[in-house]
C-alpha cells in the first residue's frame, strides 16, 4: 500500500511538472506581456520602445525564457510562489485569500451534493420505475442540459431583482469572511447544485438500479432485510463505489463550474483573480495558481481512488495484491 | 488594459444582434435626441446639500493581485477615480478641455515656452498636516518621470535636470522643446501631486493627500474606502465617507445597483442606460461631451494609400443611424476630427454625410470598384462590435466589402489598433496639443494612420509653440483641415458614456469619462 502510495505521488509531482511547463509555454505565446499591459491604459495610445524597455529591465522580463521558468521555479519549490508583476503583491497574500473564498464556495456545495446525490440516487434507483423514480431520472438530464450561466442569470432576475430576497452580487464586506455573510453564498450555490448533481444523481441511480437486480439482494431479501436497512447495508456499498469517480468528477468540475458562478456573482473567488492576471500577463500569478488548482485536483483524484479502494476489496486486493 | 471588464458574460453579451435589432428597435422608440440630459436634473433632489453618509459606488476595476493605489501608475477606471478624490493636480480638464487651476494658482510661460513659472495656492495642506510646497511637486514629477512608470510618457516634455524650486511656493519647469500649452500637460491622467516621501502606496501606507477624501482602508481589486478631508482646499465635502467598489462585469455592475448594493453605478452599456432611464427611482447621468468612436486606416498601406480610396470610405459611413442604433442616441455624430468642443477644433468645415453614390464615384475613378476590405473587430470597449457590425453594412451601399474579423479584445488596442490597415481606434478626451503629438506626427508613439508629413509636423511644432492664440487657432484649423481632406480617421461619432445614480443622490458632476469630473464625489451628497 506504501509503494501504491508512493507511485501515486510520484506520478502527481510529474504532472505538476507538466502543467507548469505547458503553462508556462503557453504564456510565452501570447503577444504581449506585463510591461506592455502596466503602461497601456485603455483610451490613451501605446507606450513607447523606452518605456517598455526600462520596465522589463525592472520587472526581469529581458531575461530569456528558460532563466524566468527555473527562477520561478526554484521559488516555487522553496515555498515562495512569486510576486506580482503588475502591482509587486507576493502571489501568496492574494491566492490563499481568494482561494480560501473558493474552498467556502465548494465546500458547502459538497456538503449538499454529496448526500444529495447518494440519498436521491439510491431512492430512485431502489425502486425503478416508481413515481420517484421517473420524476428524478426526468429532471436530472432535464436540469443538466441547463448551462449554470443561464440558472445563474434567471435566479438573479426572479430572486434578487425582482422579488428581492437575495444580493444580486456576493459583495463581502472587507476584511470580514463570506460566512459572516452568508446570503451571499446561497444563489451561487444553488447555481453549482443544479449544474453539478444531475451527473452523479443519475450514476448513482443507474448502479443501484443494477445491483438492486443483483442475485444477492434477492437473497437478502429473501432472508427478511428490507427497506432501509436492505439499501444502507446491502445496496449502498456497491452502488457508490460506483458513485465515487464521477462525483469526484464532479468535484473537480466544480473548478470550472466556481469560475462562471464567480464570474456572474462578483463571488470573491480565485477564478476573477486568473482572469485578471492572464490579461494583465501577470505570469507569477498564473503559473502559481496553475500549479496549486492543479494540485488540488490531483488530490481530489486521488483521495478517491483511496476511497474507492476502502469501499471495493476486490480492488484493494489487486492493487495490494499485486504491488507489495 | 481594462478592457476585458467590460465583456458581459453568457447570455448578457448582444454582441451582433444589438446592432441588427438596434436598426429595427430604435425606429418604434423615441430617441433621446443629441444631448439627452433633459430628462436627467428632473429627478435629482432638491435642496440644499445634506451632510454625512455614506456613498456606494461601483465601477469596472482590476484583479487583486494586479490593482494598484499609486495614482502614477493607476490606470483603471476604479484607480482613476480613487486618485481624483484623493489627490490633486496641479491643472484640471474641465468636459470641454479647457483647463482649470487646481493645485497651480498660475502658470506663466517665459517669451518662448521653455520654461514655465507653477505658482503654488498658498495655504493647501495635506491630510496629514503638512502644508504643500515646491518640493512636494518637484518629487512628484520626479516620481512621475520614472521611465518604468506609465506617467512618463505625459510628462516627457519636461526637462527635470534644468527644472528647479525657486521659493516655497515657486516652481521653474524647463522644457525639452518649447511649449506653448503645458496646462493641459499638467491636465494628464497621471499628473497627481503627492507629498515629498510618498513612495510606497499601499494598505499600510495609506499616504496623505490634498483631495476632499483621504483614504481609510484600500482593498486591492476590491473596494477602497474614502474618509472627508475636513482640511480641504476647495471646501469640505459633505460625504462622510465613500465606498468605491469595483465590479469588473458591467451585467454585475447594473445588478448591484439595481438591488440596492450601491447608490452610484459607473460605465453602463448603452442599453442599460436606456432601460434605467424610465426607472423613476433612477437618474441617468449623460456627459455634455462624447467619447470618440472611429475607425483608422493606413494611409502608407494599400488600398488606403490612394486618398480617394479613404474618401469613398468616410463617406459609406451613416454616422447618425450608428449614433441611433448603437448609442441608443447617447452620442452624436463625428466630422472625422478629434476633440469635438474642445479648445482649438475645427468646427467651421462642413459636415461629412453619408453619399455611398459618391463614394462608389470616388472608388471608380480610382480603379477600386467592388473594393474588399478586411476590418478586425473585437467586444473592446461598449459599442465597437455593433459599429462595426453596422458600418459593414452601410458600406455595402457603397460596393464596399468590409469582412469582419473577430479578435481577442484584451490585447486588441495594444496589438492590433494601428497595426492592421483598418482598425479600431479610441482616445478619451485630451487637449488637440497632447493628442495629436501623441498620434499624428511622423514620430508620434502611437501613431495608427501611419500619417507622416514633414510640412504638417512642422506646422504642427509651430502650433504647438504659438504663444499667440489667435495664430495657433489658425494654425490648428489649417492642420485639421488638411487632416479631414486627406487623413485616416473615420471618426464617425462620440459616444456620451452613461452613468446612474439613485434619485436620493445630489451634487453628482456630469463627468466625461477620464476627466477631473467623473467619479469625482467632492460635492456629491446623500438626501
Amino acid at each position: 500500500m506504501a509503494r501504491y502510495l508512493l507511485r501515486r505521488l510520484t506520478a502527481a509531482a510529474c504532472v505538476l511538472c507538466v502543467v507548469a511547463v505547458t503553462v508556462f509555454a503557453l504564456f510565452e505565446l501570447l503577444d504581449s506581456d506585463a510591461a506592455e499591459v502596466a503602461l497601456s491604459r485603455y483610451g490613451a495610445g501605446t507606450p513607447t520602445p523606452e518605456q517598455l524597455a526600462a520596465l522589463r529591465a525592472e520587472l526581469g522580463l529581458d531575461r530569456p525564457a528558460p532563466i524566468r521558468f527555473l527562477d520561478w521555479a526554484g521559488d516555487v519549490v522553496r515555498g515562495d510562489l512569486g510576486r506580482s508583476l503588475v502591482s509587486g503583491r507576493p502571489v501568496s497574500d492574494v491566492l490563499f485569500d481568494r482561494l480560501g473564498n473558493s474552498a467556502v464556495l465548494a465546500a458547502v456545495t459538497l456538503a449538499l451534493l454529496i448526500p444529495l446525490a447518494i440519498g436521491l440516487g439510491l431512492l430512485a434507483g431502489s425502486r425503478p420505475g416508481s413515481w420517484l423514480d421517473r420524476v428524478v431520472s426526468a429532471a436530472a438530464p432535464a436540469v443538466e442540459s441547463v448551462p449554470p450561466f443561464v440558472t445563474g442569470v434567471l435566479s438573479v432576475a426572479v430572486v434578487a431583482l425582482s422579488l428581492r430576497l437575495l444580493p444580486a452580487v456576493s459583495l463581502v464586506p472587507r476584511g470580514a469572511s463570506v460566512w459572516h455573510s452568508p446570503e451571499v453564498l446561497v444563489l451561487p450555490v444553488a447555481c453549482l447544485l443544479l449544474g453539478a448533481a444531475p451527473h452523479p444523481i443519475r450514476m448513482v441511480r443507474a448502479q443501484c438500479a443494477q445491483v438492486i437486480d443483483a442475485p444477492y439482494i434477492r437473497t437478502a431479501r429473501l432472508n427478511g432485510v428490507r427497506g432501509a436497512r436492505l439499501l444502507v447495508r446491502h445496496v449502498a456499498p456497491n452502488a457508490l463505489s460506483a458513485a465515487v469517480h464521477p462525483l469526484a468528477g464532479a468535484v473537480v468540475g466544480l473548478v470550472g463550474g466556481i469560475a462562471v458562478v464567480e464570474t456572474l456573482f462578483v463571488y470573491p473567488g480565485v477564478s476573477a483573480e486568473i482572469i485578471g492576471a492572464i490579461v494583465a500577463r501577470d505570469f507569477p500569478f498564473v503559473q502559481s495558481a496553475a500549479v496549486v488548482l492543479a494540485a488540488f485536483g490531483l488530490a481530489v483524484h486521488l483521495a478517491a481512488d483511496l476511497l474507492a479502494l476502502w469501499l471495493s476489496p476486490p480492488a484493494r486486493a489487486i492493487v495490494t495484491g499485486e504491488r507489495s | 488594459m481594462d478592457n476585458f471588464t467590460r465583456r458581459a458574460p453568457g447570455i448578457g453579451r448582444r454582441g451582433f444582434l444589438t446592432g441588427a435589432l438596434g436598426l429595427t428597435a430604435v425606429t418604434g422608440l423615441p430617441l433621446l435626441g443629441g444631448c439627452g440630459t433633459e430628462h436627467a436634473p428632473a429627478s435629482a433632489p432638491q435642496g440644499p446639500p445634506r451632510i454625512g453618509g455614506r456613498l456606494r459606488s461601483v465601477i469596472a476595476g482590476r484583479s487583486a493581485s494586479s490593482d494598484v493605489l499609486d495614482p502614477h501608475t493607476a490606470g483603471s477606471s476604479a484607480g482613476g477615480a480613487v486618485a481624483k478624490n484623493v489627490w490633486d493636480k496641479l491643472v484640471a480638464y474641465n468636459n470641454d478641455l479647457t483647463p482649470r487651476y487646481r493645485l497651480a494658482r498660475a502658470l506663466e510661460p517665459d517669451q518662448e515656452g521653455g520654461e514655465w513659472r507653477v505658482s503654488l495656492r498658498p495655504g493647501v495642506v495635506f491630510s496629514d498636516g503638512s502644508p504643500l510646497t515646491a518640493r512636494d511637486v518637484l518629487w512628484s514629477f520626479e516620481r512621475m518621470l520614472d521611465p518604468a512608470k506609465p506617467s512618463a510618457g505625459d510628462l516627457a516634455m519636461v526637462d527635470l535636470s534644468r527644472t528647479r524650486i525657486d521659493g516655497e511656493l515657486d516652481l521653474i519647469v524647463a522644457m525639452h522643446t518649447p511649449t506653448a500649452d503645458f496646462a493641459s500637460v499638467l491636465a494628464g491622467w497621471y499628473c497627481y501631486i503627492v507629498a515629498e516621501g510618498s513612495d510606497t502606496f499601499d494598505e499600510r501606507t495609506l499616504p496623505p493627500g490634498t483631495g476632499a477624501f483621504t483614504l481609510a482602508d484600500w482593498s486591492p481589486g476590491d473596494r477602497t474606502l474614502l474618509r472627508r478631508n475636513d482640511t480641504h482646499w476647495d471646501g469640505a465635502a459633505h460625504l462622510d465617507e465613500v465606498e468605491i467598489i469595483q465590479i469588473a462585469e458591467t451585467e454585475a455592475r447594473v445588478n448591484a445597483f439595481l438591488a440596492g448594493q450601491a447608490d452610484v453605478v459607473h460605465e453602463l452599456s448603452y442599453l442599460q442606460a436606456r432601460t434605467l432611464a424610465s426607472d423613476p427611482e433612477v437618474r441617468v447621468i449623460v456627459p455634455p461631451a462624447g467619447l470618440m468612436g472611429a475607425l483608422q486606416m493606413r494611409v502608407d498601406t494599400p488600398p488606403f494609400d490612394d486618398v480617394r480610396v479613404r474618401r469613398a470610405m468616410r463617406l459609406a459611413v451613416d454616422r447618425q443611424a450608428l449614433v441611433d442604433a448603437v448609442y441608443y442616441g447617447f452620442g452624436e455624430v463625428g466630422n472625422d476630427l478629434y476633440g469635438k468642443g474642445a479648445p482649438f477644433y475645427n468646427d467651421t468645415l462642413p459636415q461629412r454625410g453619408y453619399d455611398p453614390e459618391r463614394a462608389r464615384a470616388l472608388l471608380r475613378e480610382a480603379g477600386k470598384e467592388n473594393l474588399t476590405v478586411a476590418l478586425p473587430t473585437a467586444d473592446g470597449m461598449p459599442g465597437m462590435l455593433e459599429s462595426a457590425t453596422l458600418i459593414a453594412e452601410h458600406a455595402k451601399a457603397a460596393g464596399i466589402t468590409i469582412e469582419l474579423e473577430t479578435v481577442p479584445a484584451d490585447t486588441y488596442f495594444s496589438k492590433v489598433s494601428g497595426t492592421a490597415p483598418l482598425s479600431h481606434v479610441g482616445w478619451w478626451n485630451y487637449s488637440l496639443d497632447y493628442f495629436y503629438g501623441q498620434t499624428m506626427t511622423s514620430s508620434s508613439p502611437s501613431n495608427g494612420t501611419g500619417w507622416r508629413r514633414p510640412e504638417w509636423d512642422a506646422k504642427f511644432e509651430r502650433a504647438r509653440a504659438a504663444m499667440d492664440p489667435a495664430e495657433r487657432t489658425a494654425l490648428y484649423h489649417e492642420l485639421q483641415e488638411e487632416l479631414w481632406h486627406d487623413g485616416g480617421y473615420i471618426l464617425h461619432s462620440f459616444a456620451k458614456r452613461p452613468d446612474a445614480a439613485r434619485v436620493t443622490v445630489g451634487g453628482m458632476r456630469e463627468g466625461v469619462p477620464g476627466t477631473d469630473d467623473w467619479a469625482n464625489y467632492a460635492t456629491t451628497w446623500l438626501a
